[in-house]
């Protein structure tokens, strides 16, 4: 399961001709590949670093002035109230980190229960949900507003977080692929000793699948932390705004900002995805073999 | 006998269609009803304002003022802080809708046709007369056959040419100044302009280019179809059935932009973001010129001062805006020499007529307190408070007290207060309609610059002749006409 | 025991079960006791009798809490549902009225709870009847914190699944039942709020009459298809041979290569889209490059045709380059699996790594993600927001396109029709027929995919 290479099969290099070019040409394609996908980020970096204010005073690639100033007033200058990135940047921790939370233990149960139990109406909601899947989400954004401003919650950061973890059960597929693969045989054996479901269920299959709780955890945080449609539909006022809809808003006079922002909402999630690539692969690797 | 019950009845359609003044109606005193004069105690009027206006810090100031003010009489203002393109009709019912909306004109008459806006009883406002009537017809809409307004106008916005003054070629004097006005004939005459930038580009000077501007935005490029007999919508731009871009010669009108495209040899004109750049671009030496609205004036201060080479001050002092120069009567900007147009202006050249529009304050029907509000319009109409926000954001007011004032140290102000008195700004329609003619036009004009490009790459020409500009014309018209029309 | 009964009712012709169903039915009625008579025309009655003094209560308490929604409000919204509203608000006047919208919504709710009301009924029944067995068989009815232990064991599926089904119903079921009953309105164009609205088919005429319509949905969806399938294979392929790739034996810091991918993963969508967006417009960086190079630049994003298939080339590259990394770490995953015997017993065979690939790596690879590929193919198909960043707000000048753009998908013609001009049933009434043309080809791949056949033989 783990992220291993394939085992290396010493004893066969011989032709070490073949093998140079074979290197080189191996890492010829990384570095190709590796500069198509660092070179956009590195350019939105420095765009934040540079002095001037505007997309259109870097020529180029590299800006003229290098300056940590955009960082600095990102967080001090607020532009008279239009841009206040340190309240967009609370909101959008407290709408991601609720969110994944009760996301996930909707998700997680949904899961569970659907690979294992047998029940009436089981496979009415597995095709319920494969085919409602399939409806171009936004259609029903002009409904979701109605609801929204029906339940008196338009404007709130809560109806986000209601609305990703509400509707984060949708996905459960990829969970259920992974407690598919726990063998059944544990859970006979539980509860043969007598154990009860909630029992089986905390204790034994919970403690077995952190790595997917993990990988959970991350989509249902990732998800809220970068959508912009969502809270631009149903945040009115500017300091309840979260920062992708704050971000969306500034103009290109702006860029510099926009461009620190940017760097800004990314560093958090690049720092986890870095910590729990591991638990990512497993996540979808076993997501994906059962679907 | 038919016939004469025809006409009858022709007749009396006409007599219920014909507009009537609605002050003093019955219908105008029973819409207006809830503007007694009564202002609502402890009332708090949301103002949403427009972004520029607030990072440069009038709108602070105008509610501070507003609130000292009105404290005895217990109601205050505060910036609605929302985005500047609310969603009234979907925001309004639920309470998140702003209580005065400044806007231009086409956004809030888009709310105005379906109600979402009060109509005002301007009759009895200080600045009804003030205000010339083409500014008001901006906000003016048909409702039961008779006429009502949803908006106040403050300032008008048209197409303006910026430059900076110490970078004029140092020549000018002696070779650009024929009727020796005092004012550069390049900023007199398109053709000359064009001249002008002809040999700039050619042979250097100061600055990289001579006039440069995004040929494709529809709201200042229209202007080349509207000087040479086209119109927006028929009947004074009230009729959506009537789309009337492809009228007179407006394909002779727009051959201009092609010959500016092909001149000006760079593609970012293609692109309706050089909007953005064209601050730092001035500001860098990158043109001499460039035309856009007078409410960015501080946009190019601030790239100015940027630049390091200007303070604050200096960059106020050398910036300028005037008119837009005169169009050719030939549509041609290379067929005449551009000493004939200068000399001969009357009879080789036109005025120039750009569309334009008229921001304003509406008021928002979902207000609970309509007096309040009122209150809140008529303050920031005021003399002062008009003068104020020119001194801060360099608007054209709409007020001819204000306008007049200002006109005597900034000649630009009276210009564009005349241009719309005497009907060369022609003011975006005032109906919901009016929202589909932008991207067909932008589409069009995008690939009519584009033609410029197509020889050296390769490509075939589409539009080398003014008889394939018409067609492209008459496309794009029919193209609004389906978008308004196919699905209603 | 429950998997089995279901399935042996399944192969039950439909008829037979109905009969069956009918006379389990008569023999209930037959046999029902007193109380669980009780329990019908008052929810939770028949518990109390039995002693059952929470149950009873709650049971009582959401019948009184119905009752008391349907009187304040549940009745109108139910009758709103069919009228959509019959006084219009005259926001001048002061008139307030109705607001179809809200009406359509409230009235789908109260007809949901009004079923789920039904239901709860049923269950309180059937509990009733389950107490009544139990006392039958001379046991004690179940005291509440029994039954809390039911709840948490034998019922566990219940218990955990009732949050999320109702969430689900709300923030899910609800917009798109919604949206499809819209496209059977004629709300839209001119009649949006404060006109009222009405039942009507006048969406499904209009995309049967307008030609301009059809042969518009007609271009778009060819290129719809043509993207869909071309922008998963290219994320596909290009996320294996990145795997493959990197796990070649010959490549050292594979995690340190491996970084860049995850870094493009990493950060938000929009803003990779919205950066592409400025990187290629005529001012943006490469354009600067090129034009200092002495090149002409090239009409990336711009409106004109000779733009259409570099836009729609920097769509899928865009696309790719967002999509890639997950494909490349879920294939790492799913290569590590593979059996390395074959490619020990295929090389020794002769063959060549390309052989290798193509025989032993994709097929199994493709068989054990055909899920995910299908995912990935209704994803793509339905991408709103690769074109919506990246080059929004034109509509092609040429080919006659009905406020659509060359690039546009038919969900940005959706998004340009409903949101943009408002025109929502016809929107709603193209995305039904979208949701047609997606679920039939997904579903007839999923269907017959191994991943869906093995599902129950798995354990």
């Amino acid at each position: 399961m783990s992220a291993h290479a394939m085992p290396a099969k010493p004893g066969k290099r011989k032709l070490t001709l073949r093998r140079a070019v074979d290197d080189g040409f191996t890492y010829l394609a990384l570095t190709v590949v590796s500069l198509i996908f660092l070179l956009p980020c590195l350019w939105l970096i420095l765009a934040s670093l540079s002095k001037s204010g505007s997309l259109y005073e870097i020529h180029g690639f590299f800006p003229a002035e290098y300056s940590l100033k955009t960082f600095v007033d990102l967080f001090t200058d607020d532009v008279n109230g239009l841009y206040p990135y340190r309240q967009w940047f609370i909101n959008t921790l407290y709408v991601a980190s609720m969110s994944c939370v009760f996301g996930t233990v909707l998700v997680i149960l949904t899961g569970y229960v659907m690979s294992r139990f047998r029940f009436k109406g089981r496979n009415a909601i597995k095709n319920l949900t494969l085919v409602l899947g399939m409806f171009p989400g936004f259609m029903g954004m002009t409904a979701i507003y109605i609801i929204m401003a029906q339940l008196g919650l338009l404007n709130r950061l809560e109806a986000l977080i209601f609305l990703y973890a509400g509707t984060a059960p949708m996905g459960y597929l990829v969970q259920k692929g992974y407690f598919d693969t726990i063998p059944a045989t544990i859970h006979e054996a539980a509860r043969i000793d007598g154990a009860t479901n909630l029992q089986i269920f905390t204790k034994i299959t919970l403690p077995l699948s952190k790595p997917m709780i993990v990988y959970t955890a991350l989509t249902q945080f990732a998800w809220p932390w970068s959508d912009c449609l969502l809270p631009k539909l149903l945040l009115k006022n500017r300091d309840q705004w979260t920062v992708a809809v704050g971000l969306f808003s500034m103009p290109e006079t702006h860029f510099s900002r926009f461009a620190a922002g940017s760097v800004f909402i990314a560093v958090p999630i690049v720092i986890l995805y870095f910590c729990l690539v591991k638990h990512i692969v497993n996540g979808l690797t076993a997501g994906a073999v059962k679907g | 006998m038919k016939r004469t019950l025809a006409l009858l009845l022709c007749l009396a359609l006409l007599c219920a269609c014909a507009p009537t003044l609605a002050e003093g109606s019955e219908r105008y005193k029973a819409v207006t009803a809830r503007f007694n004069g009564q202002l609502e105690k402890g009332a708090v009027v949301n103002v949403l304002e427009n972004n520029t206006a607030i990072e440069l810090g009038y709108v602070q100031q105008l509610i501070d003022a507003f609130n000292e003010a009105y404290r005895d009489q217990g109601v205050s203002a505060q910036i609605m802080d929302i985005d500047q393109y609310s969603d009234l009709a979907t925001d309004g019912p639920y309470g998140y809708g702003p209580d005065v909306w400044y806007q231009a004109n086409d956004i809030l008459m888009k709310y105005a046709t379906k109600k979402h806006l009060l109509p005002l009883p301007i009759y009895s406002l200080e600045s009804r007369d003030l205000i010339p009537q083409n500014a008001w017809d901006a906000y003016r809409m048909q409702m039961y056959g008779e006429d009502f307004y949803c908006g106040v106008p403050i300032n008008v916005q048209s197409g303006m040419l910026f430059y900076i003054e110490s970078m004029l070629p140092d020549n000018w004097q002696a070779e650009w100044d024929l009727n020796q006005n005092g004012t550069p004939d390049f900023f007199e005459t398109f053709t000359a302009l064009y001249a002008l930038s002809q040999d700039i580009q050619q042979n250097g000077g100061k600055t990289e280019y001579g006039y440069l501007d995004d040929l494709v935005d529809v709201y200042f490029s229209v202007g080349y179809a509207l000087t040479y007999g086209a119109y927006v919508f028929g009947d004074g731009n009230t009729n959506p059935d009537d789309i009337g871009l492809a009228k007179g010669d407006a394909a002779k009108g727009l051959y201009m932009l092609r010959q500016w495209a092909a001149l000006m040899n760079n593609t970012e004109v293609l692109d309706k973001t050089f909007a953005a750049a064209a601050y730092a671009y001035l500001a860098q030496g990158k043109m001499l010129c460039t035309i856009t609205t007078p409410d960015v004036k501080q946009m190019f201060i601030r790239a100015m001062v940027n630049t390091g080479s200007w303070t604050q001050e200096e960059a106020e002092a050398d910036l300028k805006m005037i008119n837009v120069p005169r169009l050719p009567a030939s549509a041609d900007l290379t067929s005449d020499a551009w000493q004939d147009t200068i000399l001969d202006m009357e009879s080789k050249t036109v005025r120039t007529k750009m569309m334009g529009g008229v921001n304003g304050y509406g008021i928002s029907a979902y207000t609970e307190c309509p007096n309040a509000s009122l209150a809140f319009v008529e303050f920031a109409t005021s003399y002062e408070q008009v003068m104020l926000r020119n001194q801060v954001l360099g608007i054209t007011p709409a007020r001819s007290d204000a306008a007049a004032a200002i006109g005597q140290t900034d000649a630009t102000v009276q210009m564009i207060f005349d241009n719309l008195n005497e009907g060369y700004i022609d003011v975006m329609p005032a109906i919901n309609e009016t929202a589909q003619i932008w991207t067909p036009g932008e589409s069009f004009l995008i690939d009519l610059c584009t033609d410029a490009f197509r020889l050296s790459r390769g490509e075939a020409e589409l539009y080398e002749t003014i008889e394939k500009i018409q067609q492209g014309l008459e496309r794009m018209v029919q193209q609004i006409f389906d978008a308004i029309h196919t699905l209603a | 025991m429950t998997m089995q009964a279901t399935k042996q009712a399944a192969r039950r012709a439909p008829c037979a079960r109905l009969r069956a169903q009918a006379q389990a039915l008569a023999r209930f009625i037959r046999w029902a006791p007193v109380r669980v008579w009780l329990s019908a025309a008052v929810m939770g009655l028949g518990q109390l009798c039995y002693g059952q003094i929470i149950k009873g209560l709650l049971f009582m308490g959401l019948e009184a809490a119905g009752i008391w929604y349907f009187i304040a409000r549940g009745a109108r919204d139910f009758i709103g549902f069919f009228t959509l509203g019959t006084q219009e608000e005259d926001l001048w006047m002061g008139i307030k009225g109705d607001n179809s919208m809200n009406m359509l919504i409230l009235g789908i709710f109260a007809i949901i709870l009004l079923c789920f009301l039904i239901l709860l009924w049923v269950c309180n029944i059937r509990d009733a009847a389950f107490t009544a067995r139990q006392v039958e068989k001379g046991k004690k009815p179940r005291s509440f914190p029994e039954t809390l232990a039911a709840l948490a064991d034998e019922r566990f599926h219940i218990a955990a699944l009732c949050l999320p089904l109702v969430t689900v119903m709300i923030f899910s079921v609800l917009p798109i039942i919604f949206m499809i009953l819209i496209a059977f309105t004629n709300l839209g164009g001119d009649i949006v709020y404060p006109r009222l609205a009405d039942w009507s088919f006048s969406a499904w005429k209009k995309i049967f009459s307008v030609g301009k319509l059809g042969s518009t949905f007609g271009k778009i969806l060819t290129w719809n298809v043509l993207w869909a399938v071309s922008s998963t294979a290219i994320n596909f392929l290009c996320g294996l041979g990145l795997a493959l790739l990197l796990n070649k034996k010959n490549v050292r810091g594979s995690k340190i290569w491996r970084a860049f991918p995850i870094l493009a993963y990493a950060i938000p969508g929009f803003i990779s889209m919205l950066g592409f967006k400025f990187m290629f417009s005529q001012s943006g960086p490469i354009n600067s490059l090129l034009a200092a190079a002495g090149k002409d630049t090239i009409f990336f994003l711009t409106n004109d045709a000779s733009a259409k298939w570099w836009a729609r080339g920097i769509g899928l590259f865009v696309n790719a380059w967002i999509s890639v990394p997950s494909i490349m770490l879920m294939t790492t995953g799913i290569l590590t699996n593979i059996n390395h015997d074959l490619y020990e017993a295929s090389s020794l065979d002769g063959a060549t790594p390309f052989q290798q690939f193509r025989k032993i790596t994709l097929p199994f690879v493709v068989f054990s993600t055909t899920p995910v590929l299908i995912g990935q193919f209704v994803g793509n198909f339905n991408n709103f927001g690769i074109f919506f960043f990246i080059r929004s707000g034109v509509i092609s000048n040429y080919g006659d396109y009905f406020l659509a753009s060359d690039t546009d998908l038919l969900i940005n013609w959706l998004y340009n029709l409903s949101v943009d001009n408002n025109y929502y049933s016809v929107g709603a009434a193209i995305s039904l027929m979208i949701f047609v043309i997606t679920a039939t080809l997904s579903l007839t791949v999923y269907i017959r995919s191994a991943a869906y056949k093995q599902e129950d033989t798995y354990q």
